[in-house]
């Protein structure tokens, strides 16, 4: 009977979306593609937007911090990062009378927790800290309008534009391969992405399988989708001097790399830092390669690991964005507000809620903040062009094709 | 001090149908000893008396008041009987004293402590285990167990005492000592009791009335010397009795006046002022002779008084008896003798008795023909 | 003869009949409790199943379809699961794997369960003291700590990383990589290390009800056999096997359900060679947001579990009754191990030493060791016990007892697991009576089904449900029955005992059934009540059994993470939670620390509950 409500409540809200998006699209028949980011008509607001007023990016840190205190002066932030504890004591350092309260829970729990809370009418979290691998946070979340984009004019004039058309981008991770640098003291053995198709890795690269979870899933549809396939093909082209020719239920280079890699029976772990201790544990006479998330380069140094990153031909794949959304109905809009501008660095020159995530292995998207000492600079690296809505479309038949690998 | 009426009860678990149109009166005053095999439905029948068990049809009065009327679904609870319940378990409890126990019920009454400790001192010292009074049951004996369960019966003075096998678990010779004790028990304070038991001995020696069941129905309900006299059918006559009475079959040519009876017991003829309602007015049937091992004599000569000829089987003496096994033609019978003789074995003997004090059953209908007098 | 005559009012047996159905408060409990248990139990599973047939809006770009489609019915996922190209990949390949995993798990737990219960029972073995206790030790310690530990043992040098300590040794006795890999990789990762490590893990559960059923045979029945001339071995499988079947099959249902059902080992053990069986799909797919098709394939694991349950009943039949014939009393004379006796205590001493008590000093070590890996003196530490907050240690988080975090969890995990012991055992006591007093009869049977089906619903999915249906104030007819329990404790204990319901209520069955129901007859009689006797007579005869009951929900709930993960607050975050927290810093060592603490809170009460409180594990797992 609840469920039946539930459901009922979900069906008519989409409806209405869909009749509002419908309405938005009458509305500026200019615009081909339906914008979820884009403000709706004045009239148009519901109450909560009118009073959030969440389409306002004018305020400044001190009138937030004023509406913040008047709120209740408290913000809940739920992040897939631990270092979010960190934010929190950094933030309420620099605002206090405002308790930021900090829960590090994991993608698909967060989301489960979010959305169930969302859909009972709890409005609990204020700010979420997530990664929009796979283009659902965007296609799904952001245009259903349970989660909304906050982009601050001031702070977004020193981020490139071709992050904030779907998201609020707090950083970059990578997914990148890694050698064994006391193995290979000459530097890579493998520089392009086909070496790993070859015989002589069969069975000696590490990953996490696709299957196990959304980040790994939207990684491989990354090399599936848009311009990737093509720069694979020339990839390919350039190492053996061949075209590429595609096997049977193979659309493009990217079905067809993925076919080769899943042949040359990678070994799966359990867990992104399995991979990492595999590669680079130090005295190994003849250590595996393996793609891990980037990140993993700022424990190297406290583990003893000895890996470094290829960059590899033609790129390592599309980029973990991570990513920061306002909840539709919290309680909180302007410490939400603060909260967001403060994680990515404020504008006042003081960039303490931003130093958490800036460490190797993330990459700032600030043009006015630097990269972590020691790190490749971001602009040098092979990375794929991510695109959300591609990745959002394909991703399940691109699941379904590696399922079907075995 | 209670008389029970109960009228046509039926009780079924699922299809068994345990207790089948069930009958009986239990007269105030009564020891009323429910007899029969296992899985008759004599503990049935104190269940549903008690109010443990719910019949589905019948009425229960008790002194004329109705306690079940299973048309209507009325079961007074167990508490507003007035009774009070032996189980064959005793199911006393272990976690508390032998005092708890006999107390609990008239706590459960809110009576003040000063007369909860008299009454069940007084139920205590009635029983002769006052000085356990601070133990465990676990502490005790059998028979001390026993004791406690019966004192915790007693002590709230029931108007009705159900008693289930209580004597089952115990030896031989406490069964006997207790045995006595109940008789006394019954004797002193009047209650109406309704006795649980498959052991006829405890049946014939205690009770004033005895209700015999076979598969959940009631064969015959009579004093115990009326049940062993003249038993109404071969079941009743087969159950009661040790040594088991001894059935001679034999053929009966009836007549108005009576019948002539011929076996291998010779030929006999019965006056129909003997014969039962039952017996049928004319014509030959098939009969079952039923004889008592001690209404049989035996005697190594054949004489006026011992006419039956047959060939010692077994002898067993046991001191102050003797039990013979004896071949008369196909038919093995059983005689008891007083005092310890000695009988080799194939040895020719001779048996008389008195045809007054013999059974006939009609051998069809298994019925009692003729009255033993 | 039927009594036609007799007159009757119609109106006045209804009024009579509803009268005793109502005044009788068994009725009443038991009724409540049915609609209790439909609401907290069918209703999420109800749940479950409509989910599985209702549009997501994210499978729109593979169904095609608009918004307004999103919610309606559809048979995509069950086609897709059961009748589509991916069916080989997605469900077949992995249900077989997870039909030999639960097999093999089933036959092999059940084994050696069984041998440990007779030894421990039956035997002359020495040592039994401290023996009986090593048993029930990997009970409480999580499996994935096994895997590890496992791991650390057999891993090849192909996977990468440190090599396990026995490829170690054999790399410096100058075998080949190819021949280490030949050898070691089969025992290392994949069906075989999956079952012999859940083997280690769920064995516990054969030796409580076997053992429990073997300390209520009367050994007069095995001397029975032996004065007919029966051998040995005869009288072990003609009599005493026949005996403790009920048991054994019993145990079968627990390990085989909980073998199908779990991830950790699968997922720590199956990845490296892609060994993947239905719960992994299972986690998989709920990982990567696929509800639908996890709920799928959760639904088709209730019914295997269910089906395995059926079969049972089916083959314990009328010998359920066996394990309590002998009753207690009787003698228990040990049988003679004779020569075997040495070989058995030193086998036994090595099992528990490899098997159980490696583990946990594999865990102590690695929660001392600087880095991880590196096995010297210098790398000892004891910083993530007690550190004062170094910023070049775990990113400048201080040791757990010095953490201010570590004791917030630590005293919400403490109190989670009283509250939820007491509550949980107290329903489940009450349940257990219901299932005891309705053996046999139809409200037992509904009861022992319903209370069963928790332990099948995987626990993420649990909570999710819970979280969604109380976050919201439960009316019924506009009447507000529970307040938005969103975020409060309540909400935490509804969830968990609910969960361990299963459990509980098995303890209580079998604690029930060994109290007789004449004494609570007797009670009748003498005009108790029902509140009464169970007051004055269930309750405090079944004390032993309720704080072993007790004890069972403690160890499980210590151990939960997935079930209450959603459905708790920042503020309300437990051990395991803490746990897993420093896992994802890449702390494991911390997270040892974490691990080791709830290890030995698990154990100090186990152990202070069988020395004060007569707790037998074995006796509430009976019955």
């Amino acid at each position: 009977m609840l469920k039946r409500k539930k459901l009922l409540a979900a069906l008519l809200a989409g409806t209405m979306m869909l009749s509002l998006v419908g309405c938005g699209k009458k509305a500026d028949t200019s615009g081909d593609t339906t914008d979820p980011g884009t403000p709706p008509a004045e009239t148009q607001l519901t109450p909560w937007e009118e009073a959030s007023q969440i389409y306002n990016t004018e305020e400044t840190d001190e009138e937030l911090y004023q509406k913040a205190l008047d709120e209740g002066g408290t913000v809940t932030l739920y992040s897939i990062s631990s270092r979010c504890t960190k934010v929190e004591a950094a933030f309420e350092e620099k605002y206090p009378g405002i308790d930021c309260v900090p829960f590090d829970i994991s993608t698909n729990e967060l989301l489960e927790k979010v959305t169930r809370e969302y859909d009972a009418g709890q409005h609990v979290a204020d700010v979420v800290h997530i990664k929009d691998q796979d283009g659902s946070m965007w296609n799904m979340y952001v245009a259903n309008k349970t989660f909304y984009n906050y982009q601050p004019a001031d702070i977004f004039a020193h981020i490139d534009p071709s992050y904030t058309a779907t998201a609020t981008p707090l950083y970059i991770e990578l997914t990148q391969l890694f050698y064994n640098t006391e193995a290979y003291p000459d530097g890579s053995p493998i520089t392009n992405i086909w070496q790993l198709t070859e015989p002589q890795w069969k069975g000696k690269i590490m990953m996490q399988n696709p299957l196990d979870n959304l980040s790994w899933g939207s990684w491989i549809t990354g090399f599936c989708v848009g311009e990737e396939p093509n720069r694979l093909a020339e990839a390919y082209k350039a190492l053996y001097g061949e075209e590429l020719k595609l096997s049977d239920g193979c659309e493009n280079a990217g079905y067809e790399f993925l076919k080769r890699l899943h042949a040359n029976e990678p070994i799966f772990t359990a867990s992104s830092d399995a991979i990492a201790e595999a590669v680079g544990t130090p005295g190994q006479k003849d250590p595996p390669v393996g793609f891990c998330a980037s990140s993993k380069l700022r424990k190297a140094a406290d583990n003893g690991w000895v890996f470094a990153p290829v960059n590899l031909e033609p790129d390592t794949g599309i980029p973990a964005v991570n990513t920061l959304y306002v909840v539709e109905g919290c309680e909180h809009p302007a410490a939400a507000k603060l909260l967001i501008r403060f994680m990515m660095g404020g504008i006042d020159g003081d960039t303490s809620g931003y130093k958490p995530f800036n460490t190797l292995g993330g990459w700032p998207v600030r043009d006015d903040i630097e990269p972590a000492e020691g790190s490749t600079p971001f602009s040098e690296i092979n990375v794929a062009p991510f695109d959300a809505n591609e990745i959002f479309v394909n991703y399940n038949t691109v699941r379904d094709f590696w399922q079907m690998l075995g | 001090m209670s008389k029970i009426e109960l009228t046509h009860i039926d009780k079924y678990y699922g299809k068994n149908h345990v207790l089948k149109d069930l009958n009986l009166t239990i007269e105030d005053g009564d020891f009323m000893t429910l007899l029969g095999p296992s899985g008759c439905g004599k503990t049935t029948t104190l269940r549903v008396v008690s109010g443990l068990e719910k019949p589905q049809n019948g009425i229960i009065l008790m002194d004329g008041k109705e306690i079940v009327n299973a048309a209507e679904a009325s079961f007074a609870p167990p508490s507003k009987r007035n009774l009070n319940l032996v189980f064959q378990s005793y199911a006393l409890w272990p976690h508390m004293t032998v005092f708890d126990n006999v107390a609990f019920g008239l706590r459960i009454r809110k009576e003040n402590s000063e007369t909860i400790a008299k009454k069940v001192a007084s139920a205590l010292d009635r029983m002769q285990i006052g000085e356990f009074a601070k133990r465990y049951p676990t502490e005790l004996s059998g028979g001390q167990q026993q004791r406690v369960a019966i004192a915790r019966a007693i002590v709230s003075e029931p108007r009705l005492l159900l008693l289930d096998e209580p004597l089952s678990n115990l030896d031989a010779k406490l069964r006997v000592d207790m045995r006595a004790e109940l008789k006394r028990l019954h004797h002193e304070t009047g209650t109406t009791i309704i006795y649980v038991t498959h052991d006829q001995v405890e049946a014939l020696t205690m009770s004033t009335r005895i209700a015999l069941y076979r598969k959940g129905e009631l064969v015959q309900v009579a004093p115990p010397l009326e049940l062993y006299d003249n038993p109404v059918n071969l079941y009743t006559a087969d159950f009661i009795g040790n040594p088991s009475i001894n059935f001679v079959k034999g053929t009966a040519q009836v007549e108005a006046g009576g019948m002539r009876v011929d076996s291998p017991l010779g030929q006999m003829g019965f006056e129909r002022g003997d014969m039962t309602e039952a017996a049928p007015q004319s014509g030959s049937v098939d009969v079952t002779i039923g004889v008592r091992p001690e209404q049989l004599s035996i005697s190594r000569q054949a004489d006026d008084a011992h006419w039956v000829e047959g060939h010692v089987y077994s002898g067993m003496p046991a001191g102050s008896e003797t039990l013979v096994s004896v071949r008369v033609g196909d038919t093995m019978l059983t005689v008891k003798e007083l005092g310890s003789t000695h009988y080799a074995s194939d040895e020719p003997v001779y048996l008389g008795f008195n045809p007054k004090k013999v059974n006939v059953f009609e051998t069809k209908s298994e019925n009692l023909i003729k009255y033993c007098v | 003869m039927k009594p036609l005559d007799q007159s009757y009012s119609k109106s006045r047996r209804f009024k009579n009949q509803v009268k005793a159905v109502v005044t009788n408060p068994y009725n009443v409990i038991v009724l409540v409790a049915i609609v209790l248990l439909t609401y907290l139990i069918v209703l999420p599973l109800v749940d479950m199943l409509s989910t599985t047939f209702q549009l997501a809006q994210r499978d729109l770009r593979a169904t095609g379809g608009t918004m307004a489609d999103v919610g309606k019915f559809t048979l995509y996922y069950w086609q897709r699961l059961l009748a589509s190209d991916l069916s080989w990949n997605l469900l077949f390949k992995p249900l077989l794997n997870s039909l030999t995993i639960g097999v093999g798990v089933s036959v092999c737990a059940i084994a050696l369960g069984s041998i440990l219960a007779w030894l421990m029972v039956r035997s002359d073995l020495p040592f039994k003291p401290f023996f009986s206790l090593a048993v029930i030790i990997p009970y409480m310690i999580p499996s994935w700590v096994k895997s590890q530990a496992w791991l650390s043992m057999f891993k090849t040098p192909r996977v990468g990383g440190a090599p396990g300590f026995i490829a170690a040794l054999m790399m410096n006795a100058g075998v080949s990589t190819e021949q280490i890999e030949a050898i070691l990789s089969p025992i290392a990762y994949g069906r075989l290390a999956i079952i012999i490590v859940l083997t280690l893990h769920y064995y516990a559960y054969t030796y409580l009800l076997v053992s429990a059923a073997l300390n209520s045979i009367n050994s007069e029945l095995e001397e029975m056999g032996e004065i007919q001339g029966a051998s040995k071995p005869l009288i072990l499988r003609k009599i005493t096997l026949p005996l403790v079947l009920p048991a054994m099959l019993s145990a079968v249902i627990l390990t085989f359900s909980k073998a199908i059902g779990t991830f950790g080992t699968i997922n720590y053990l199956g990845s490296p060679v892609s060994f993947r069986t239905l719960s992994s799909e299972l986690y998989s797919n709920s990982k990567s947001q696929n509800t639908q098709t996890a709920f799928a394939m959760a639904i088709l694991m209730i019914c295997i579990a269910s089906l395995s349950v059926f079969i049972n009943q089916r083959l314990i039949g009328a010998r359920k009754s066996y394990a309590t014939i002998g009753g207690k009393g009787g003698r228990s004379t040990p049988i003679g191990l004779g020569g075997w006796k040495p070989i058995v205590t030193i086998i036994l001493f090595i099992f528990f030493i490899v098997g159980i008590i490696m583990p946990v000093i594999i865990l102590i070590l690695e929660s001392c060791m600087l880095k991880e890996g590196t096995y010297s003196l210098s790398n000892f530490t004891l910083y993530y016990w007690i550190g004062e907050g170094d910023p070049n240690i775990m990113e400048g988080v201080s040791g757990i007892f010095k953490n201010e975090t570590f004791m917030m969890s630590l005293v919400n995990s403490l109190k989670l697991t009283l509250v939820n012991g007491v509550f949980g055992t107290i329903f489940g006591q009450m349940l257990g009576y219901i299932c005891a007093k309705g053996r046999g009869k139809l409200h037992g049977k509904l009861v022992e089904q319903l209370v069963f089906i928790p332990y099948l619903i995987p626990s993420v999915a649990f909570g999710g449900i819970y979280l969604s249906m109380f976050s919201k104030p439960q009316t019924l007819f506009g009447v507000t029955l529970i307040p938005a329990l969103y975020g409060t404790f309540a909400l935490l204990t509804l969830t968990s005992v609910v969960k361990h319901l299963p459990f509980a209520s098995r303890a209580g069955t079998s604690n029930m059934l060994q109290i007789s129901g004449e004494l609570e007859e007797a009670a009748t009689i003498e005009g108790a009540g029902f509140f009464k006797r169970f007051v004055k007579i269930v309750f405090p005869l079944s004390k032993g059994g309720f704080i072993s009951g007790f004890m069972l929900i403690f160890v499980s709930i210590m151990k939960e993470l997935d079930l209450i993960i959603l459905i708790m607050t920042p503020k309300t975050s437990t051990l395991p939670y803490l746990a897993f927290q420093y896992q994802n810093q890449n702390c494991p060592q911390a997270s040892n620390c974490v691990a080791i603490v709830m290890f030995s809170i698990v154990f100090l009460v186990y152990a202070l509950a069988n020395i004060f409180g007569d707790a037998d594990l074995a006796k509430s797992m009976a019955g």
